[in-house]
């Protein structure tokens, strides 16, 4: 994987990389992919992905406002850059 | 005569009425009476929709129960599985990094919502789909920085998706009053615009007429009025279209509407699209729909607006527009109802309905306040066939009444808006005006009809608007012709 | 008089007959784990520890007895794993990103420990967000081996296995996605049980992989495990995940295992030239042992096993990249400084999640990678679908087995820094763990053996979902006398 990919990804998810992580993670990160390769040799046609465990049905919540303000968070504005 | 046509999809956001949020138990709204504006920033949040770190969704019934009333009730499929997915993207008003919605399998599927253009003529527009998500917070920018305000995240929504489909922004503007006529209809949305209960995403591209492909899409973000929708998506379509004239290309992008300068602006391109990585939700297991349960909300929707206004038209000869008019919300409805009930005749109060009445509460933005009741309608109407009083008198009656939710007897009485049928007093005015204008008159004698409207428009004049017309007409008549 | 007692129910015992009171016995670990050089724990609640020890005691004196149905873990001595969120009190995750968070609520297994009388003494490090096998990958230190000062003490859950196995606590919760309670178990000679998914409520344990996290139990004894599952399983409303059922009941029957109707599962493709030499002999010896007492041994086949590693860490790695989103400096956790001034909000959130370790940034980008367009359908969605297949292959196994036999890990505690160059040995490392995280399995590590320089060295049985009672009941048949 290229250290150009590498810096896609970073940005994607909001890394800043020094240039030795950048170089170290290209090397590693290929290192692992290549041998999960071998996920493409397995046969998958027609298997439904398998995303939750278990046998869980969705179990649903009551539109009900809870008891206590106990939880309820104490705080103002979250401050941030400017998002324009 | 243009060579271009506009496609035209619409996505709409509907906030559902429930009481708490949609994966917490933060209320979803303010209480009753307070607006949005008013609940301080942050208040309405907890560790689960401040996105703290070990917090889960678990999914409010009622958001479910909601989606699938407003999906039968625009005629869509209902899935009895469906999934929920991560959207990833980074922004301060999305706490957790990634919103929760549904991606490849949305709650309710293909649907249709057929209503009437401001002509008469009929329309129906196929529905994609409607799927369920979380809203996201606020950022507000404040001199050098912004603050985000989360009383907003996790908020339960709808997005309705129209098949593009629509060709003009008035059918536009007519399918999303009539979508907003149905949500609210069916109670799932309480439809308020100016608070973003209800926002419209609008989708526009052009082709060559008769072409079957699709050409590059503009999408216009959350315009949060009718006429705006309307107007933002016919500026973009006279953009695109100076565009392709001039021999240029749409640029795939998102823009906003700027309504003080009716014009749409760049937001965001296509090079910095995200790539929003979608995948399963893993703390949701699938969310499957028993048929009983389905069954059971079918079994209690009301009798649609589209249904109602056939059958207004149908039973009570009302005029296309005017039901149509009378339908789109419930409110409306019911003061019809229960003015009919009081004995007002339908055509007129339908008439009233649709006129003064919906305008005063377009105005408003909301019904709150209002101290308007079906009586009101009932005596104005009667009033007003009975020539007590004129239709101006009318109007402002309703805007009084509106306010003061006085008796219109009273109304008439303090505002002095009865109208004055005594002809002793309006031959003094017409014998007035005649002084002042003579020659007018002697061109009346020589049968110059016309000026009947001018004589009458003074002595109304003089009447400070109190005179009865039709009166008025007659008295001149009789005068000319003697 | 303490080192006679090897389960809970002996503390209470000596409660209940006075020889033990609760302000000693928690006072005993604190002073322990404050003089400690391990490094197990990120912080100890000296004054809130002692303040429940003090409330125990004031319901022993009331009481006369431990009322131990009503409060089943009274003066119990635990640790937690600081990805679980207690109420007011730093829960960092072994990250700079949250060294100073506290959160705002208590993790639901949490408020049933202390509802249960339980002692907290405090949060036990671990590999940042539960990312390590070694404990290596903390922002705060590795934890030392209890026995072994050269060795890790495994991971991710390491602060708290070696807590419990140095005794500076008596149980203690982990965490296990892929094996982060039963390694760190099996280096340092404890047992680890990590539950059926959704057994027990994960309301409160920040996620790192959410298909596949667990809270897990490090104990002394499978009587203290089965007590602790009772008390922190069962369904939970703050968790859509979590099974609709009741909490575990302990199996209190006192009836003998039945050994001779066990089918023991062995897998055909495990060699044993492929683990360390003395973990395979004491795994075959294990074997060996229990069908001395009567089960029987079936060979079986898992045809997709060689692939858990890959698909276990790219559901892993994709699922991680977006839950660790939300640590983006906005509303809790800490901003570097240099956030502080960053001008635009990308420079401000690259400067906050700059903080992440390397191990956690390099699974961010291969979680990113995985599930990014274009690559999306041949890494994220094909693991998807070879994790079905390979839970099929579990739910084949178990028509022939009722419990599989297992290494835990393919050699003892390795020596600290020996393996965080390479990345990729760490994860192949984890091959015998991660195919129960895929499959939802229940699994227990136990203690079978020493090597030669005294490391402890662990095994492992993974039964059906729901099957817990199986796993303990075997693993507390093995400590009759009969069983020796």
């Amino acid at each position: 994987m290229s250290e150009g990919r590498i810096a896609a990804l970073a940005e994607l998810a909001r890394l800043e990389l020094t240039a030795e992580e950048s170089a170290r993670f290209s090397g590693q990160i290929e290192a692992v992919l290549s041998a999960f390769q071998s996920l493409a040799q397995v046969s998958v046609e027609g298997v439904e992905p398998l995303y939750h465990p278990g046998h869980s049905e969705m179990v649903l919540r009551e539109d009900s406002p809870r008891d206590s303000d106990s939880e309820r968070l104490e705080v103002g504005a979250f401050r941030v850059p400017p998002v324009l | 005569m243009s060579l271009f046509e506009a496609v035209i999809g619409l996505e709409v956001h509907c906030q559902l009425a429930t009481r708490t949020k949609i994966f917490c138990a933060c209320p979803a709204s303010p209480p009753r009476g307070v607006s949005v504006a008013d609940v301080p920033v942050n208040r309405a949040t907890c560790p689960v929709c401040a996105g703290h770190p070990g917090t889960l969704p678990v999914l409010n019934r009622q958001a479910v129960d909601y989606a699938v009333r407003a999906g039968l009730a625009l005629g869509c499929e209902i899935n009895p599985r469906s999934q929920f997915s991560r959207k990833n993207y980074f922004y301060p008003d999305l706490p957790k990094g990634y919103q929760i919605t549904q991606f490849d399998s949305p709650v309710c599927g293909e649907g249709a919502l057929s209503f009437s253009l401001p002509s008469g003529e009929r329309r129906t527009v196929r529905i994609q789909r409607i799927h369920l998500e979380e809203d996201a917070g606020k950022s507000v920018h404040v001199g050098t920085h912004s603050e985000v305000n989360l009383n907003r995240a996790g908020v339960p929504l709808i997005e309705v998706v129209s098949h593009p489909e629509m060709r003009t922004a008035e059918e536009a503007g007519a399918y999303l009053r009539a979508l907003h006529a149905v949500v609210t209809w069916i109670e799932v949305c309480d439809g308020n615009m100016q608070e973003g209960n209800f926002r419209c995403d609008a989708n526009v591209s052009l082709r060559p007429v008769g072409a079957t492909e699709f050409g590059t899409r503009v999408e216009v973000k959350n315009v949060n009025s009718f006429r705006f929708v309307e107007k933002a998506i016919a500026h973009e379509i006279e953009r695109q279209t100076a565009i392709l004239k001039s021999g240029g290309s749409v640029k795939q992008e998102t823009r906003g509407y700027d309504p003080d300068r009716d014009a749409t602006f760049s937001q965001r391109g296509k090079e910095e699209a995200h790539d929003y990585r979608y995948f399963p939700e893993p703390d949701l297991p699938e969310l499957t729909l028993a048929q009983a349960w389905v069954d059971q909300i079918r079994s209690e929707l009301p009798e649609l607006p589209d249904q109602r206004r056939a059958r207004y038209e149908r039973e009570l000869g009302l005029s296309s527009y005017d039901a149509g008019i009378v339908t789109s919300s419930r409110e409306l409805v019911r003061y019809f109802e229960e003015s009919i009930q009081l004995g007002a005749s339908s055509k007129a109060l339908a008439n009233l309905l649709a006129g003064e009445v919906s305008r005063l509460a377009n105005e408003k933005g909301t019904w709150l306040g209002s101290r308007l009741l079906p009586i009101h309608l009932a005596d104005v109407v009667r009033e007003l066939q009975a020539a007590r009083i004129s239709a101006t008198a009318a109007k402002q009656l309703i805007g009084l009444a509106w306010e003061s939710g006085e008796r219109i007897a009273d109304l008439i009485e303090l505002e002095g808006l009865a109208q004055v049928s005594d002809t002793r007093a309006l031959e003094a005015w017409l014998d007035e005006v005649i002084a002042q204008s003579p020659a007018q008159w002697s061109e009346i004698q020589s049968g110059k009809d016309k000026l009947i409207g001018f004589f009458t428009g003074q002595v109304m004049k003089k009447s400070g608007g109190k005179a009865n017309p039709a009166l008025i007409q007659e008295l001149i008549r009789k005068k000319v012709g003697s | 008089m303490k080192t006679s007692m090897r389960t809970i129910s002996q503390i209470h015992d000596a409660f209940d007959r006075r020889e033990l009171s609760p302000i000693e016995f928690t006072r005993g670990f604190l002073a322990r784990a404050q003089a400690s050089k391990l490094n197990a724990y990120l912080t100890l609640f000296a004054d809130r520890a002692m303040a429940q020890a003090r409330h125990a005691q004031e319901i022993l004196d009331r009481e006369g007895v431990t009322p131990r149905q009503r409060h089943p873990l009274l003066g119990i001595p635990l640790a937690l794993k600081d990805n679980l969120a207690l109420q007011g009190q730093r829960t960092t995750c072994g990250s700079k990103m949250l060294a100073d968070y506290k959160p705002p609520y208590s993790a639901t297994v949490v408020r049933r420990l202390e509802a249960a009388g339980a002692v907290i003494l405090g949060k036990t490090n671990l590999d940042e967000f539960g990312m390590g096998g070694s404990n290596e990958n903390s922002a705060f230190g590795p934890v030392i081996h209890p026995t072994h000062s050269d060795r890790v003490a495994g991971g991710s859950s390491g602060g708290s296995a070696a807590a419990v196995a140095a005794d500076l606590a008596w149980a203690a919760l982990g965490s296990d996605t892929g094996g982060s309670v039963r390694q760190p178990a099996a280096f340092c000679g404890i047992l680890g049980l990590k539950p059926t998914y959704g057994k027990i409520s994960r309301s409160g344990l920040v996620a790192f992989a959410s298909s596949l996290d667990t809270v897990g139990i490090l104990a002394r004894s499978p009587q203290d495990a089965e007590l602790l599952l009772s008390v922190c399983s069962g369904g939970d409303e703050l968790d859509a995940t979590s099974l609709p059922e009741a909490p575990y009941a302990p199996d209190e029957s006192g009836t003998p295992f039945e050994w001779s109707g066990l089918r023991l599962g062995v897998a055909s493709d495990i060699s044993e030239s492929d683990l360390d030499p003395e973990v395979a002999r004491a795994v075959r010896l294990f074997q060996e042992r229990l069908c001395g007492l009567g089960a029987s041994r079936v060979v079986l086949d898992f045809p997709h096993a060689s692939q858990a590693v890959a698909v276990y860490y790219l559901i892993a790695m994709a699922e991680a990249s977006s839950n660790l989103s939300r640590f983006d400096g906005v509303r809790f956790g800490s901003r570097a400084p240099e956030a502080e001034s960053a001008s635009d909000l990308k420079g401000f959130y690259q400067k906050v999640r700059s903080q992440f370790g390397s191990e956690v940034k390099r699974r961010i980008l291969l979680g990113t990678f995985a599930l990014s367009s274009g690559y999306r359908d041949a890494f994220f969605r094909r693991a998807a679908q070879v994790r079905r297949l390979i839970a099929r292959d579990f739910d084949s196994a178990w028509s022939r087995a009722d419990v599989l036999v297992l290494p835990v890990a393919p050699e003892p505690a390795f020596r600290l820094g020996e393996r965080n160059s390479d990345p990729l040995k760490m994860y192949l490392a984890d091959r015998f763990t991660v195919p129960a995280n895929l499959a939802g399995l229940p699994a227990l590590s136990i203690p079978c053996g020493t090597t030669s320089e005294g490391l402890p060295i662990g095994v492992q049985l993974i039964a059906p979902a729901g099957r817990e009672d199986l796993l303990l009941s075997i693993a507390r048949a093995l400590e009759t006398p009969e069983a020796e």
